[in-house]
């Protein structure tokens, strides 16, 4: 599926992230479109009710902050009269207000960690537990490597007759050392990119506090399946046309940092050579499964964890087939520009599919925006999707309501007669399609073709 | 007064209608249609879908059930496929020609759950489990420590359009700073649920107790917060009941009551709209209560398969929610593997068709089997799915006391056994696309047999259209008609098998003779490791069954047993494969498998 149109993206902010473009801005696709000066640090609980010394219900009419508000500390939050005396409650550091309490009378009050603070935390241990850091190792409840979570008892100290001591962590993160000459441990916090690019070439038409978002015009090529996530890059068409397997002598130092797009497949020593040059993604009609299983680590489809070293896009799924013509050619007329490319795939909840997409005119804001096309009709061009005929493209001719036709599994469902193409290829459509000018096909079994 | 009454189930993907009418004092089906529901846009009002069912049946039985529509009769489908999501207010039942219209529905279009826990290697791993078990599809799992950038987790949030948060983490008395980090991200992104801003999203906490308090509080306007008891209130407990059953409630009374189009369906119904698997419950019930036995129903969608066990004490449901046929077909091969699945296929089909089979599915999660191979390969995968959600439910059974005693066999009957008796159940109804539809009911047999086991005596029914919801909603009115219904015209009997446990002996030679007087012959012989039907009408009849030494048909191991038997669409289904199951070694597996295909009738190649 193809679409030429208006294509909108959105990336949200979260609150204190400040948009770097302005509307009207002209953006590439690694332009940096928002950032967020801090890294997100411990939510606590201010008893600001309590402390001015009023009904929690009451805590909205003596604030004077709003939630996402950015306070030093000593900034006054909240104030009540209390005949002659004002009671102010001041930040005890500096932070964003959360969010205000709805029956307990607290401010939520976020603590920013600021960027580079928090690159490596160390946490004494010896001190508190009162131990000489050499011994220390002995009162650790982690290791060197282990994740650990905010709270987290990281080492404690239970004897009899002494008072239980316990160093829990005040990060996120993994433990990276413990450094048996101070008694410390030190972690590395796992929160760590806080920018977010623009992902599509094309002009702001939205930068405030809860969004930015990027229009312009051009081609999107959706594909059936997808993984890894957002990417962008030099876009690359093997030649061959339609039909071409990407092989490992075609993948050369040219393709690091592109998308490599068009072809019918790739081979494994392709795509291991394009790992190896740092290519950034790969767009074709298919990948067998076990290509798939060999450059992700594990099988994807039955709930495997494994994550490609690019992204990938099949345009149809796992069955040999080649690339459309038509999306081949313009494909190829996009050689050289800078494409997107997203693999994720919901197929089931929200029903997102993995996208190509080629901004032609990043200025252009106005027009028809880009729509999914709808279920084929009598006259629609279709990809046939029953195993023993993928990828062989056709157009419907008539479609025919549950009953009226019978199937070879003589399942009941609504068909519809596709007249199928001539190709001249070797890796669709199977024998059976060579002599049937026409074939009767599950409704279902129909992906609508550009 | 009108003749007709309508009964329709608004399901997640198509709205069924239902109408019957009296004939000669009994109700009798007439005619059904479904359409795709119309909850998602560009319509977004379940009364779209339902007009158009309403107006299709009307027009195919020659008569309109919905009146004040802007055109003729034969022009009303137009309008309302054009209007998108406009049901102009005059449209109305024609009340003339329908006496009562009821409805169960499930349109809130499944449950999409998005869970968080503190940590995502524990807490939110449970929050997962417990969210798939109350039947949700997991949107995604958040957790503070998951090292995902916190745009990513912006963006995440705000387009994932989840029906319900669950939020869990924390034992009971320790760390609270996850909650309120969580709910700042919460908060923060401001997430709108699939019906809008106005709807406020359910958040169950079930986590920390020293939190929940502080989530309520810390909760805003967005969110609807229900907090339940901890899912994990110490390290070595775990309980997901309370939270799984918030869920469910939760689901019905809220989310689905937020369907678009839902407050004037309800208007338009003589009985309360009861939940889907509610109303399919409740027949269970009654038809349990009705045949004095254990009644066990296998509903296989595409996204989950549900589980009921039902006795006059009650019925007890499970959902495996991802183990179905489509969207969750990639589950199910990563829960059994392929070599589970592709033993159940005949010659010439293996380990790797099934996994291209599934690929296809878990890309294409509507595939049809076009071709009989396709189909081979689609009810090799049934048998699977319903393997596992029986297992499930078994599961759930053994650690649910009180499911226990709603799952007992009546008082008299033979004791249960959990692992390998079906709950005592000696009747089994399969439902869903799979089996309702399967081109041959001998097909369906052979999935509901190979799937379950049985042992001993069992009947096997199918639902014919899947009607059970529609019954349940209209034993609302009429417990009796709503039977008689179930009886006559929803369950398709596919016959009674006999399947012995234990050893059938040696290739060979006879596992089990089956005497009768309207058997052909009088007497059948089936051998060890066969698998075979014999023609035999509906009517019950009694048989003698005589297992050899090493088998077991209910009277002990070698023991004649005298039975009343029923047949049906397949007939007396004899099983001489023994329990368990032995698999022929090597590539005699595929020859086995076709010859017990075979041996039903259960054709999968064109004449």
């Amino acid at each position: 599926m193809v679409a030429e149109g208006l294509i909108r993206r959105s990336r949200w902010l979260p609150y204190l992230a400040e948009p770097t473009v302005r509307a009207g801005d002209v953006v590439d696709e690694d332009t940096v479109v928002a950032r967020i000066p801090y890294l997100p640090g411990r939510v606590g609980r201010l008893e600001v009710a309590r402390q001015l010394g009023v009904p929690p219900e009451s805590l909205p009419r003596h604030l004077l902050v709003r939630p996402g508000e950015m306070v030093r500390a000593g900034h006054p939050l909240a104030a009540a009269r209390h005949h002659w005396t004002w009671a102010v409650v001041s930040a005890p550091q500096d932070g964003a207000v959360a969010w205000v309490s709805r029956h307990l009378g607290y401010v939520y009050f976020r603590e920013p960690v600021p960027l580079g603070e928090a690159s490596r935390v160390r946490v004494d241990v010896a001190g508190p537990l009162g131990v000489p850091p050499s011994a220390v190792r002995g009162f650790l409840r982690v290791e060197v490597g282990q994740g650990v979570y905010r709270g987290q008892v990281l080492a404690s100290r239970t004897e009899f007759g002494q008072r239980p001591a316990s160093v829990l962590s005040p990060v996120y993160g993994r433990v990276t050392e413990v450094d048996a000459s101070s008694g410390e441990v030190e972690l590395a916090p796992v929160h760590a990119p806080t920018e977010t690019r623009a992902y599509i070439r094309g002009t702001v038409v939205r930068a405030d506090g809860e969004a930015v978002e990027i229009a312009g015009w051009g081609h999107v090529f959706w594909g059936a399946w997808g993984v890894g996530g957002e990417t962008w890059g030099r876009l690359e068409v093997p030649p061959g046309g339609p039909d071409a397997v990407l092989t490992e002598e075609q993948v050369g130092p040219e393709h690091q940092g592109a998308i490599v797009a068009g072809a019918a497949t790739a081979t494994v020593g392709a795509l291991e050579r394009l790992r190896q040059v740092g290519a950034r993604g790969l767009f074709v009609a298919y990948l067998e499964l076990e290509a798939l299983r060999e450059l992700a680590g594990a099988s994807l489809l039955s709930g495997g964890r494994g994550e490609p070293p690019f992204t990938v896009v099949l345009r149809y799924g796992f069955r040999p087939c080649r690339m459309s013509r038509g999306v081949y050619d313009l494909l190829a007329s996009l050689t050289g520009s800078v494409v997107s490319l997203d693999g994720t795939t919901q197929v089931r909840a929200g029903t997102k599919r993995p996208e190509l997409v080629a901004i032609t005119d990043p200025t252009r804001t106005q027009g028809q925006p880009v729509e999914l096309p709808g279920r084929p009709q009598p006259g629609d061009r279709v990809v046939l999707l029953t195993p023993r005929h993928f990828g062989a493209k056709g157009t419907v001719q008539e479609v025919l309501e549950g009953g009226r036709a019978t199937l070879p599994s003589r399942v009941t469902v609504k068909t519809a007669r596709v007249r199928l193409e001539r190709r001249r290829g070797a890796v669709d459509g199977g024998s059976a399609v060579e002599n049937e000018p026409e074939l009767l096909v599950p409704y279902d079994n129909l992906y609508p073709e550009e | 007064m009108g003749e007709w009454v309508l009964v329709s189930d608004v399901g997640s993907t198509t709205t069924k209608v239902l109408a019957f009418r009296e004939t000669a004092g009994r109700l009798r089906l007439e005619g059904w249609v479904q359409e795709p529901t119309t909850v998602e846009a560009p319509d977004e009002d379940v009364m779209v879908g339902l007009v158009r069912a309403l107006d299709r049946l009307g027009r195919a039985l020659g008569c309109t059930f919905v009146a004040g529509s802007p055109g003729p009769p034969s022009a009303l489908a137009p309008p309302f496929a054009a209007a998108g999501g406009c049901i102009p207010d005059e449209v109305h039942l024609d009340r003339s020609r329908v006496r009562n219209f009821l409805s169960s529905s499930s349109a809130g279009g499944g449950l999409r759950i998005l869970a968080c826990g503190a940590t995502l290697g524990h807490t939110a791993a449970v929050a997962r489990r417990v969210a798939l078990g109350a039947g949700g599809l997991i949107l995604d799992t958040i957790a503070a420590d998951d090292g995902r950038p916190l745009f990513e987790k912006f963006s995440l949030v705000r387009s994932l359009r989840p029906d319900m948060i669950l939020m869990a983490g924390g034992v009971d008395g320790g760390n609270v700073a996850f909650a309120l980090e969580l709910m700042d991200l919460l908060n923060a992104a401001r997430p709108v649920g699939k019906f809008g801003k106005d709807f406020r999203i359910p958040l169950v906490f079930a986590g920390n107790v020293d939190a929940g308090p502080l989530v309520q509080d810390s909760a805003s306007d967005c969110f609807m917060v229900h907090v339940v008891p901890n899912v994990q209130p110490t390290l070595d407990r775990e309980n997901p009941g309370p939270a799984r059953q918030a869920i469910q409630e939760l689901f019905m009374t809220h989310v689905m009551a937020h369907a678009p189009g839902y407050d004037r369906l309800a208007a338009w119904v003589d009985a309360p709209v009861l939940p889907t698997p509610g109303a399919v419950s409740r027949l269970l019930e009654l038809v349990a209560r009705q045949l004095r036995r254990a009644v066990l129903a296998v509903d296989v969608g595409g996204a989950t398969t549900d589980v009921y066990s039902g006795t006059d004490a009650g019925v007890v449901r499970t959902v495996a929610a991802n183990v179905g046929m489509s969207y969750s077909a990639p589950n199910v091969l990563a829960e059994v593997g392929r070599e589970a699945i592709s033993r159940w296929l005949p010659e010439g089909l293996g380990p790797a068709d099934v996994e291209d089979w599934v690929a296809a599915k878990g890309v294409y999660p509507c595939l049809v089997p076009h071709y009989p191979e396709n189909l081979l390969l689609d009810h090799a995968l049934a048998r699977e799915a319903i393997r596992l959600a029986v297992r499930d439910h078994l599961l759930h059974l053994e650690t649910r006391p009180e499911a226990r005693v709603a799952a007992r066999p009546p008082r008299g009957r033979a004791p249960i056994s959990w692992r390998d008796g079906l709950l005592g159940a000696t009747l089994v109804v399969g439902s869903g696309g799979v089996l309702s539809h399967a081109p041959s009911r001998a097909q369906a047999a052979g999935i509901l047999v190979d799937a379950l086991l049985p042992v001993g005596v069992v009947e096997l029914a199918v639902d014919s259209v899947f009607m059970m919801p529609h019954l349940g909603v209209l034993s609302q009115l009429s417990e009796g008609t709503a039977l008689d219904l179930f009886f006559t015209q929803c369950l398709v009997p596919l016959g009674t098998v006999i399947a012995p446990a234990g050893d059938p002996g040696p290739e060979g030679s006879t596992a089990l003779a089956v005497r009768g007087s309207t058997l052909p012959s009088g007497r059948v012989e089936v051998a060890a490791g066969d698998l075979v039907a014999v023609p035999l009408g509906p009517e019950a009849v009694e048989v003698v069954v005589e297992p050899a030494a090493g088998l077991d048909a209910g009277a002990g191991a070698g023991r004649r047993l005298a039975v009343q038997v029923k047949g049906g669409a397949v007939g007396l289904i004899l099983d001489g494969r023994g329990r368990p199951l032995r698999w022929p070694p090597g590539e005699r597996r595929g020859a086995a498998v076709g010859g017990w295909l075979r041996g039903l009738g259960a054709r999968y190649r064109p004449e």
